[in-house]
């Protein structure tokens, strides 16, 4: 057994970001899905959402390296 | 060379788009990784050479700022086609795609 | 009950019935020929070895005798590397100069992938770039290349200042060449380098996981046994989707790499 609590940390906020990327990519999938003329109006908006949720679990990566005294 | 001699289906449109997706992503998270990193790195050494604290949560918010503007910047314009195929390539202006 | 005992409590468990089960560890991929430490000759340097024989005897045997009418043989190689060329390296970089760089991607797209592939082939089981000097090696070229080019595109200050999207205010100029820069030069080829790594590392993990288990449970009680029935229809399932992330991180280190040269090549502004 090695590590720390921090990486039990960084494993749970990865969970939420994880759900979001999903949750964005389905409604982007079915949103082109209905209407492929519409994909450069909503591929934007799909990176966009996430690199928004992502930022999330990157915070998390970050904060596992920073040194909490 | 000529475009005609190419006339397969797929090879007109591109790498597929599963793939570029992927590459577009793995792109995207390079920019996210480097700002916090970059900038929390830097202020974390502020920190430590000021000897206060604070600088960190600074650098890293002000970073994963910079990184999601960059983001938009290159990605985030509505109208220009960000897989990166030959048409748009020819009449977008900076946005290198990926 | 604290946790680390219950843990405690649950490996003692493990090891009472019988000789445990040993997960597989990292150290399964370090595998000396000859020598040992840092500068032992291995199997994947080997298999390495092998792959760039095996290509080069394959295609110049097929291109040797090109004609009008393709044989079976040169019709498959021609469709191989017109994947390259056109799905790869002209759709990325832009008809204008593709050209030339298309020895490389080609080269780099067929290595990659044969070397991955290895993971699933039998004789070898293992891939090759599942160790990470291979990603490394592979990624120096790419990175060589694309800064090579841009710099004697546009000169080494105008490249430098190229990386800032025009049209910014002033003030937040620096910070973003500084967050350009550091993905550039560091973050990509990093990305470029541990995706494939991790990806093929990842899956050799897996296979050798589930067939370990299904092996061991095969030693067990009757129950195991019939539990070590889905465990091989697992591990099965593993090779067959490995392969598939296989050909596709080929590909898509290969379309990162044209993408790279294609931000170099580009003429903006």
């Amino acid at each position: 057994m090695f590590g720390n609590l921090s990486l039990v940390g960084y494993g749970l906020a990865t969970i939420g970001p994880a759900i979001a990327v999903g949750l964005i990519f389905a409604a982007y999938i079915s949103g082109v899905a209905r209407q492929p003329e519409a994909r450069p109006l909503l591929q934007p908006i799909a990176i966009l959402g996430f690199a928004l949720a992502e930022a999330l679990a990157i915070f998390g990566l970050v904060l596992y390296f920073v040194p909490i005294r | 060379m000529s475009e005609r001699h190419l006339s397969d289906a797929e090879h007109r449109q591109g790498p597929s788009e599963f793939v570029s997706a992927d590459a577009m992503g793995a792109t995207a998270v390079a920019y996210l990784v480097t700002g916090p990193m970059v900038f929390g790195g830097l202020g974390l050494l502020a920190d430590h050479l000021l000897g206060i604290r604070g600088l960190v949560v600074l650098g890293i918010l002000g970073g994963m700022a910079l990184s999601v503007y960059t983001i938009w910047l290159r990605y985030g314009m509505t109208g220009t086609d960000p897989q990166g195929s030959d048409e748009s390539r020819a009449d977008t202006t900076h946005e290198e795609t990926l | 009950m604290s946790m680390a005992a219950a843990l405690g409590g649950l490996a003692t468990l493990s090891t009472a019935s019988g000789d445990s089960f040993e997960t597989p560890t990292p150290a399964i991929f370090y595998l000396p020929i000859i020598g040992e430490g840092d500068w032992a000759i291995t199997e994947q340097m080997f298999w390495g070895g092998v792959s760039v024989l095996l290509l080069s005897l394959v295609m110049v045997r097929l291109s040797a005798k090109a004609a009008v009418v393709p044989t079976k043989g040169q019709w498959m190689m021609e469709g191989f590397y017109n994947f390259a060329r056109n799905g790869i390296a002209r759709d990325m970089i832009g008809s204008k100069d593709f050209l030339r760089f298309v020895p490389l991607l080609f080269t780099l797209f067929a290595l990659i992938l044969l070397n991955n592939l290895f993971g699933i082939l039998p004789p070898v089981m293992n891939p090759t770039t599942g160790r990470i000097g291979f990603p490394i090696a592979f990624t120096v070229v790419v990175y060589v290349v694309y800064h090579w080019v841009g710099i004697s595109r546009k000169g080494l200050g105008g490249y430098l200042a190229g990386l800032v999207p025009p049209g910014l205010p002033g003030w937040i100029k620096g910070p973003i060449w500084v967050l350009e820069f550091i993905t550039f030069f560091i973050t990509r080829p990093l990305t470029l380098a541990l995706r494939l790594f991790g990806n093929m590392f990842a899956g050799h993990m897996l296979i050798v996981l589930f067939v370990s288990a299904g092996a061991y449970f095969l030693t067990q009680g009757i129950v195991f046994q019939l539990l070590s029935v889905p465990t091989f229809i697992m591990a099965a399932a593993m090779v067959l989707f490995e392969g598939l992330v296989q050909f596709l991180q080929a590909y898509v280190f290969t379309l990162l790499a044209a993408s790279y040269i294609a931000g170099a090549v580009a003429d903006d502004h």
